[in-house]
């Protein structure tokens, strides 16, 4: 990295003393790779665009026996000595490329820097072994090469990106993709695909996932805190937080499977506005928010919450292929429940210090006037979010 | 204190949050038409007034010079990679983009020849219509951006070069009959700027357009101009205005040298990267549209309506990432690459650093993959 710096830094200078200011790449050649993915095959497309300062060389290299003209013969040689520098990799085994078509220009228009040489070569990508993993490496004329490689955008329904990878002067570009379209009635099931320990790890990452979405989705903790505050008991307050819980699981899965679909902006809307209902409810109808119309509206806004919780996975997911879909989602649930209780435990433990026990009765409740100022806080803050809500889908 | 009055209380306090809230975008205010933005003409008095401007530049050419530059318009779905036929056995190379007759390419006109009529070959009254013409097209920041765009071109001419460059080689060219109903295309452009300007009646589409510069900084009538600044600038108050993790998204791992779509690649697609616009903030989110605005924005404002519509509506699935240096140096443009890709736009903006300094040499496109020379107007 630092000789190409040092390199281009000689140039600038040098160009300096040059006199006319150059249009075109000068002392790069550039090659760039386009992959399309297909069910059984990919293709790769190079365009390889030497610089006018670099193309006399990269033209004595193709025009073998110098005599001004790239022939056939040539231009097969070269294309072989391209397919040569570059490594296909599929699922650990090595992948042969077979030359497709081939482009060349003219050489004049190759030493003006106006040449596009343009290679595709196709490989077959094995059968099953759903989702495959790709690695491709370009080391082809490195000193002069300025390497592009991306992946087209499968238009086919069941090919789906996974991930891809460069190093820093993407000369090695690994994909992971997935070809499964083929949907048994097992779907649920987990996957023999991935090994024990991928699928260890999988959940684990989602986990720490889960963990995080909701050590920092403000939302949901103020929601949690109202839920809190209004509880007559721990009891209650089981009941309420179970109902939210398995409200928020059933959309966050069928949100996260694609079923369900609501659009965020909305979501966003009916969350904020679900923290300034049961807030406003703890204030002025405290007895509600103490009976079965709690556990109702704990059910109810946990279903869209859940749906709040499925665009942050499905953000992270990049559409993972439904079996690895379930792990995430697996994952993901756990994490979320194990914050909550992080955050819960807690709370409930500041409602004890703010708690006295009314005339004649056996339970804690937290003092009206705290029960009241909390929620007229998190109400405040639910408005907040609410007009943001609001003003982001206007 | 009586319970009956914490819920008042409240929606007075939730009010006075919602003043807060709503200040930040302030009404325009009603009784005094001094301070109210013009609204732009409805897009039907537009277009009239866009061919009005066309058949005007037109009438002021012989008809020879007319033969030159007006061509027959043929709407096709995708656009070719251009083949030009090169040396021995009519071997075949890719430098731009074809598209029925018109040419989109950043070459310089020396080396890919425009259909049209330079600019240079007119005399006065009728370059005067011609840039009235695009005075019509474009809206005020758009002309100057591409006056901007030339006069660097003319900078990089009095510098001297080898190949054809400067004002007098920009090329105008118009493929079909200027019309209110039927579509039409105008292309204007030469190095570093290639404007494609379809009219559809009440449409009008100005994708797939590139802008660029070289130099980025030049001096004209004793002032300083930087090309494409805004481009540079709201680039980086939105990564700037990115938390640690944010940022850590939208940055590419890897260096990109070169635009990815540029003239040639019509009909890609690529994997989307970077940090999407769905975990940006909202004022995160309006810096991404306003940025995007910088090349949405070329175009007349009557037809920006329905692109800015469409722009916004897709903002939560728009990425923006960014490939390079965090800062860049004052009054001058930065050296990194970075990519805005949304569900109906690409933009890619791209410092070369063939030989020269990068922050001196950009090219950038501007995209609709699902639109591209209004297909979807003129496909029917």
């Amino acid at each position: 990295m630092n000789a190409r710096w040092l390199l281009l830094l000689l140039v600038a200078m040098l160009a300096g003393l040059a006199p006319p200011a150059s249009a075109h790449r000068l002392n790069e050649y550039l090659q760039a790779t386009t992959i399309a993915l297909a069910p059984d095959h990919l293709t790769l497309h190079l365009r390889l665009t030497p610089g006018t300062d670099v193309a006399p060389q990269v033209l004595a290299g193709l025009d073998a026996n110098h005599d001004g003209q790239l022939s056939p013969a040539e231009q097969r040689a070269y294309a072989a000595r391209v397919q040569h520098d570059l490594a296909l990799t599929l699922d650990g085994q090595p992948a042969s490329l077979r030359l497709v078509d081939a482009a060349f220009p003219s050489p004049q228009q190759l030493v003006a820097g106006l040449g596009d040489m343009q290679l595709t070569f196709e490989a077959t990508v094995p059968a099953g072994h759903s989702p495959h993993h790709l690695v491709f490496v370009n080391q082809h004329q490195p000193a002069l090469a300025a390497y592009l490689v991306n992946c087209l955008l499968p238009r086919q329904a069941g090919l789906q990106v996974v991930s891809q990878n460069r190093n820093y002067l993407q000369s090695r570009y690994e994909l992971t993709f997935s070809t499964a379209s083929v949907m048994t009635a097992g779907a649920a099931a987990t996957p023999a695909s991935l090994h024990r320990a991928d699928q260890r790890a999988l959940v684990a990452t989602y986990f720490g996932h889960g963990v995080r979405h909701i050590l920092t989705g403000y939302d949901h903790l103020l929601f949690l805190g109202a839920l809190v505050l209004g509880a007559a008991s721990l009891w209650e307050l089981v009941k309420v937080v179970t109902a939210f819980t398995l409200a928020h699981t059933l959309t966050l899965t069928l949100a996260a499977y694609q079923l369900v679909r609501v659009p965020s902006g909305l979501v966003e809307v009916l969350i904020a506005a679900s923290i300034v209902v049961v807030a406003v409810q703890n204030v002025n109808w405290p007895g509600a928010a103490r009976g079965p119309s709690r556990l109702l509206m704990a059910f109810a806004f946990g279903l869209v919450h859940g749906l709040g919780f499925a665009s942050g996975l499905l953000a992270l997911l990049h559409q993972l292929p439904r079996e690895v879909l379930l792990l995430a989602l697996l994952g993901f649930s756990l994490g979320l429940e194990a914050g909550q209780q992080v955050v819960l435990l807690p709370l409930f433990g500041l409602r004890r210090l703010i708690s006295q026990r009314p005339q004649g009765a056996g339970q804690l409740v937290p003092s009206p006037v705290w029960q009241r100022v909390g929620s007229l806080s998190i109400a405040l803050a639910g408005l907040y979010y609410l007009g943001q809500a609001v003003v982001a889908v206007l | 204190m009586n319970k009956i009055f914490y819920f008042p209380l409240g929606l007075a306090c939730a009010a006075a949050g919602w003043l807060t809230l709503t200040s930040a975008h302030p009404a325009p205010p009603r009784h005094s038409p001094d301070t109210v933005a013009p609204t732009p003409p409805s897009p039907e008095t537009q277009t009239k007034a866009t061919v009005a401007a066309a058949i005007a530049f037109l009438n002021t050419l012989s008809t020879e010079q007319r033969g030159k530059v007006q061509f027959a318009f043929a709407p096709q779905a995708t656009a070719s990679a251009a083949k030009f036929k090169g040396g021995m056995g009519g071997r075949m190379t890719f430098l731009g983009e074809q598209y029925g007759q018109a040419v989109w390419s950043n070459f310089p006109v020396s080396d890919v020849a425009r259909p049209g009529v330079q600019l240079g070959s007119l005399s006065a009254p009728q370059r005067a219509a011609a840039m009235h013409l695009l005075q019509v097209l474009l809206s005020p920041m758009g002309y100057q951006k591409v006056l901007a765009i030339m006069g660097s071109d003319q900078a990089l001419a009095d510098g001297g070069t080898n190949y054809a460059s400067g004002k007098d080689v920009y090329t105008l060219g118009l493929f079909g009959t200027p019309s209110a109903t039927a579509p039409w295309l105008v292309q204007f452009g030469g190095h570093h700027l290639g404007l494609n300007v379809l009219i559809a009646g009440t449409h009008g589409v100005l994708t797939p357009t590139l802008t660029g510069a070289q130099p980025a900084v030049y001096q004209s009538e004793g002032k300083t101009v930087r090309v494409l600044a805004q481009e540079n600038d709201k680039a980086f108050a939105l990564l700037d205005a990115l938390d640690a993790t944010q940022r850590k998204k939208a940055l590419l791992t890897y260096e990109v040298r070169d635009l990815v779509l540029g003239p040639g690649h019509d009909g890609e697609t690529i994997v989307p990267e970077g940090l999407k616009g769905s975990d940006m903030t909202a004022p995160q989110r309006a810096l991404l549209f306003d940025l995007m605005g910088e090349w949405a924005g070329i175009i007349q404002e009557s037809y920006q309506q329905a692109r800015l519509t469409e722009l916004k509506a897709g903002l939560n699935d728009t990425y923006f990432a960014w490939s390079g240096p965090l800062s860049h140096a004052p009054g001058r443009n930065g050296t990194s690459y970075y990519r805005i890709q949304g569900p109906k736009v690409v933009i890619e903006f791209s410092p070369q650093g063939v030989g020269g300094d990068p922050s001196m040499h950009v090219h950038t496109i501007y995209r609709d993959p699902t639109n591209e020379y209004g297909h979807a107007y003129t496909s029917r």
